[in-house]
């Protein structure tokens, strides 16, 4: 398959597009993009390979996400002389899996600086083509970054107002201001200032929600539980709720 | 469905409320019992870090009625002899306190909301969401992204988050120094308290438990906040494990793994 096409069907992937946005701002980055439902057959002679052009990096890998393949990926890393590192651990190759509702053609793409970079003049040519012939179509994508690559978590655009679990209004973290609403034991106001929210005054007795900081990112809540009210921030999200 | 799952957490958690709320003083209840049972046992595996009986200290450096003040030593050391569940007798189905015995159940009753609720949710035939009540949660089966949920751990110190859990069919609760406070004299005092001493643990900003049951990440996120020697706790619930982070803001983790990426700190 064409690597271009296969870095489309990539890019189609909801969880990539960010991630490979984010690797423009990250200089000296590698990450590697592969296809193959048996990552492990293949990882190490494409770590090793690339790893020769950067030898600061030692061989060590840790997971971010869980993998079917995990354990067998651990084996053979470990036996062409690899270590498993916790994800905490600075400098190695970082894990991370995902996966494809179709099956596509097994293939690997290397993006650095958020450029395709063209393999032609490596060894790595060699691997794509006898991968792309030898495996069978597959649903599985390793991502293997050479920093370590943060989930961008994104600034919302949006606060949601809650109140006795209904969605009472919507305001716009672009505007600055203040609302009041009406809540079980009295009145509620939002600030609203330079992209934040923060609740400003309440009724309540422990004054929880006006020691909460201010909140701009999307997820990020804060709770009023006496008043069963509560904001929350809209917007591109990479996570789903927050505890804390 | 929607309408009958929207029921039954509202039923479930205003039991929740009415049961275990401060002012309330329900000793004989079955939930009640059960939950002190449960409880009791984290007391005794924490060697006392988690307590529920700790709420005349509560009352006393004024976090019932933000009257807020830190008590002479001479009246923490009278207020510790109402403290310690193993004080707490059932006799004739009824907790029985001792006299200015008074109990929290701030640590574990949320989990344990939270809990009975994703079992009502799930038993109605919802095959995938979360139940998060103020910070706790539990989550089952894949998010939208068919994909474990991705769970953001608030940041003891700053705006946004410390990193992201993915998780599925598991809770989560955190227990930190940032959730209840007030300064004085430059000094932080916060609600949780080391029921052995009367005053605030120190030692930890924040402790975020992943494990099979929400009560139990409830209690022990407190009782590993609390405890010097969180692991020799954890050792006894190998199915759970924790994210802590020190006075210092240097994290580490113990127990059972679960996949957690860090964000980057501007």
């Amino acid at each position: 398959m064409n690597r271009r096409r296969f870095f489309q069907i990539a890019l189609a992937t909801p969880l990539i597009t960010p991630l490979f946005l984010a690797s423009k701002n990250r200089p000296n980055d590698i990450d590697l993009y592969l296809v193959s439902n048996e990552p492990q057959l293949s990882l190490p002679s494409l770590l090793n390979e690339l790893s020769k052009s950067n030898k600061t990096i030692g061989k060590k890998f840790s997971f971010v996400r869980p993998h079917p393949s995990e354990e067998k990926i651990k084996k053979r890393l470990s036996s062409k002389g690899w270590n498993c590192v916790p994800p905490s651990e600075k400098d190695h190759w970082n894990f991370s899996f995902h996966s494809f509702v179709h099956k596509i053609s097994p293939s690997f793409t290397l993006v650095q600086n958020g450029r395709i970079r063209d393999i032609r003049d490596q060894n790595l040519f060699l691997l794509w083509k006898d991968m792309n012939q030898s495996q069978k179509p597959s649903t599985w994508l390793t991502i293997a970054s050479l920093k370590k690559r943060q989930r961008s978590i994104s600034k919302g655009d949006t606060v949601i107002v809650y109140k006795d679990g209904e969605k009472i209004d919507r305001l716009s973290l672009d505007n600055d201001g203040s609302r009041y609403y009406n809540a079980r034991e009295g009145r509620i106001t939002i600030n609203l200032k330079g992209g934040k929210a923060w609740i400003s005054e309440s009724p309540c007795r422990h004054n929880i929600c006006l020691m909460s900081p201010s909140i701009s990112q999307s997820g990020e809540r804060i709770i009023c539980a006496p008043n069963h009210f509560f904001i929350e921030i809209e917007g591109p999200r990479f996570i789903d709720t927050v505890i804390g | 469905m929607f309408k009958s799952a929207k029921n039954e957490i509202h039923r479930l958690f205003s039991e929740i409320e009415n049961r275990f709320s401060p002012d309330s003083e329900d000793y004989s209840s079955p939930i009640v019992i059960k939950l002190f049972q449960r409880g009791l046992k984290i007391y005794y595996d924490s060697n006392g870090c988690f307590d529920v009986t700790v709420s005349p200290l509560t009352i006393a450096w004024g976090f019932f009625n933000t009257s807020y003040r830190v008590p002479k030593p001479q009246e923490i050391k009278a207020l510790l002899k109402t403290v310690g569940m193993e004080k707490i007798k059932i006799q004739e189905g009824k907790l029985s306190l001792s006299p200015g015995m008074k109990l929290d159940w701030g640590g574990i009753a949320k989990g344990y909301g939270i809990d009975l609720a994703s079992q009502s949710l799930i038993a109605l035939g919802i095959q995938k969401g979360f139940v998060n009540a103020g910070g706790d949660l539990f989550c089952w089966g894949e998010n939208p992204e068919n994909q474990p949920w991705k769970i953001g751990i608030k940041h003891p110190r700053k705006s946004g988050f410390l990193g992201v859990i993915s998780i599925s069919n598991l809770g989560a609760a955190t227990t930190g120094d940032y959730q209840r406070f007030f300064i004085l004299n430059g000094e932080r005092h916060h609600h949780v308290f080391d029921p052995r001493t009367g005053f605030p643990a120190k030692g930890k900003q924040s402790v975020t438990v992943v494990g099979p049951e929400t009560l139990v990440c409830d209690a022990l996120s407190t009782a590993l906040f609390v405890s010097k020697y969180p692991d020799s706790i954890l050792q006894k619930y190998p199915e759970y494990g924790a994210f802590i982070v020190n006075s210092e803001g240097k994290t580490s983790r113990i127990g059972k793994g679960f996949v957690f990426q860090p964000i980057e700190q501007n």
